[in-house]
């Protein structure tokens, strides 16, 4: 064979690998996997800490809000007799709120995470805690679990390090939970000793892990709050409402750190007595600021509500069982998405008025514009005693506030919302 | 019908636009259905930005009559759940009829049935001929009840100034005189009666100018 020719076939050959290369498709986003592990521990560790009410509530409601967005839930609480009637068949799938039983689900989950790499997907991690913390002797944060605690070293040695996830929230409601992530002051002690110790530390320093994004109930020690009206942990509430879209407030379908941080600032705005006073520490993961917590354009098990632009105002939706699943002060000018089960009734209820809605099958999308009003019978005050939570969502929450939020607090805010094509 | 473009929820804006063509193919097929022009439309919202929400009547009636439509479809492509829905809103000229309706990916625009169900079929451009009619009509009556009610005048100026053109005397100028004076009655009589008629007229085309009689 002549030169020629062998140069010619080599050609053709070498285009032939070329057009193959660009006729392939482009490679699609990888599948992105979600899994979450939710404790709560309502009874504590010493006499001296109250037994809480609701921690096992705000479980409940986490899971009932998760599970249908992610492929495995575990739910770690003993539900009282009370949170058990309201969401019946719960109790068969939860699991004591042990250490042993914390550790086995996080060895799972990770199993499973691990499979998800290697299959080349994006496995994220939800890990929610509702209960009792404190600080020990050296000024660590603890988590109350039963029987037991959890402490910031088996929160990075045995929740962080290990993981698989590509990312992982941390939502943590609970006194001193800000002690549970961040390092203590100076060291009282020999320089050597310091060094080793420093080193642990910075080994057990969220900078270490910039997948982690956390939200927590308290910037300092404050303790946090229950709510009896609705039966839940004031944080904890919020937090699932902006989780559950009333926070999405560029209407992209996600939900952001900046957007949950905005939203529950404005829902505590006016509250001016202390008692009823929340602080929020929360942080996105500093790989990619604008990660989202939740996705509402990937397909769920949830349905939706979409409230029109022109409705404004503090409103709730609640269940049939009572259950305040979701509320917000919605600005006008803004459509608002709320995730919800599938198949339920529920009512949106503002102080003056409420509107019967039935949620369609998963995905499906109820226009809240269509609902049809009728003046609020129940009463809507609770006791003197709870008269400081009359303040919480009296404040809009959409653009405009968003707007002047993240410009006081210098953070890049979302993008800008998607609007109509213009265009011929 | 005007159809609004249509808001992305969720989604892009191309998605957005995607769904809108959709839909606008399917209306363009839909019996009795004149749907404007997009190009029209967006011309005639120019300058407005693209807000096109309405939160009550006096809004919609506004928008319809700033669009001159008899129906308004709006509403936005929504996003969530791994699938595209319509979530769409028309109302009617007065802003009073507004009807909704939520359209799955899977659905087709069969819904739209059910969202445009006993809209009425355009309009027929509404004929002026007797406007017109009435209009000339009541013209007339005041032209020949002027010229009578001149000449009226004229018979009592002639008679209060003895002009009456009867001569004789007796009988004969009585029966005379009594003829000009019965003139002149009739005339101012018939005068009256076509200025009464003429402003029947007139009122009536102006209120047929005005109000659309089916």
């Amino acid at each position: 064979m002549s030169l020629a020719m062998l140069a010619l076939g080599r050609f053709f050959l070498w285009s032939l690998a070329l057009g193959a290369t660009l006729c392939q498709p482009a490679l699609a986003a990888p599948e992105r996997v979600q899994y979450a592990l939710i404790v709560a521990n309502n009874s504590p560790e010493t006499p001296d800490l109250a037994t809480l009410k609701f921690a096992d509530d705000d479980a409940a409601r986490y899971y009932e809000l998760l599970a249908p967005q992610v492929r495995e839930a575990v739910l770690l609480a003993v539900l009282d007799e009370e949170t058990q009637k309201r969401h019946p068949g719960l109790a068969a799938l939860s699991r004591p709120p042990t250490r042993q039983e914390l550790l086995s689900a996080l060895d799972r989950l990770n199993g499973r995470m691990s499979e998800d790499r290697r299959a080349g997907r994006e496995p994220v991690f939800f890990f929610i805690f509702s209960g009792h913390g404190k600080r020990d002797q050296a000024g660590e944060g603890l988590l109350l679990l039963l029987g037991g605690s959890f402490s910031r070293a088996d929160l990075f040695e045995k929740v962080l390090a290990p993981s698989q996830a590509d990312f992982i929230h941390l939502v943590i409601d609970a006194c001193d939970s800000y002690y549970f992530v961040s390092s203590r002051g100076s060291l009282p002690v020999g320089q050597s000793y310091a060094e080793l110790v420093t080193r642990y530390l910075d080994e057990r320093s969220l900078a270490r892990y910039p997948n982690v994004g956390v939200v927590l109930s308290t910037a300092g020690s404050q303790e946090s709050h229950e709510w009896a009206a609705i039966s839940s942990g004031v944080f904890s509430h919020q937090i699932r409402s902006a989780l559950s879209g009333a926070a999405d407030v560029n209407m992209d379908g996600r939900v952001e750190y900046s957007e949950l941080r905005a939203f529950v600032a404005s829902a505590n705005a006016r509250v001016e007595d202390p008692r009823g006073k929340l602080h929020m520490f929360a942080l996105p993961p500093a790989r990619d600021r604008a990660a989202a917590i939740t996705d509402y354009r990937r397909p769920s098990g949830l349905a939706y509500l979409l409230l029109p632009a022109e409705l404004g105002g503090r409103h709730w939706v609640e269940d049939e069982r009572g259950v305040r699943v979701a509320e917000f002060h919605k600005e006008q000018g803004r459509h608002l998405v709320v995730a919800l089960l599938p198949g339920r009734t529920y009512w949106l209820r503002s102080l003056a008025r409420e509107a019967r809605f039935v949620t369609g099958a998963a995905g499906a999308v109820v226009d809240g514009g269509g609902a049809s009003w009728a003046e609020n019978g129940i009463a809507a005050r609770g006791s003197l005693d709870e008269a400081f939570r009359e303040a919480l969502f009296t404040t809009p929450f959409g653009p405009r506030f968003y707007a002047g939020y993240v410009s006081s607090t210098g953070e890049p805010p979302v993008a800008e919302p998607a609007r109509p094509d213009l265009s011929p | 019908m005007v159809l609004l473009p249509l808001e992305p929820l969720a989604t892009t804006t191309a998605a957005a636009r995607g769904r809108e063509d959709q839909l606008r193919a399917a209306l363009a097929r839909g019996k009795g259905i004149c749907l404007e022009e997009r190009s029209r439309t967006l011309a005639k919202l120019s300058g407005g930005g693209d807000a096109f929400r309405c939160s009550d009547r006096l809004c919609r009636a506004a928008l319809s009559e700033r669009l001159d439509a008899d129906w308004i479809l709006s509403g936005s492509v929504v996003g969530l759940g791994g699938r595209e829905q319509l979530s769409l809103v028309a109302w009617d000229r007065s802003g009073q009829q507004v009807r909704r309706l939520v359209l799955g990916a899977g659905e087709g625009t069969g819904g739209l049935v059910f969202l445009l169900e006993d809209v009425p079929a355009p309009r027929p451009p509404r004929s002026r001929l007797s406007t017109y009619l009435l209009a000339g009509a009541g013209l007339a009556a005041a032209a020949v009840g002027t010229g009578l009610g001149m000449s009226s005048s004229q018979r009592a100026r002639a008679i209060s100034e003895g002009r009456t053109g009867c001569a004789g005397g007796g009988t004969e100028y009585q029966q005379c005189f009594a003829g000009v004076v019965s003139a002149g009655r009739s005339e101012a009589t018939v005068a009256n009666g076509l200025f009464g008629a003429a402003v029947l007229l007139g009122g009536g085309a102006a209120v047929l100018l005005v109000v659309e009689i089916p």
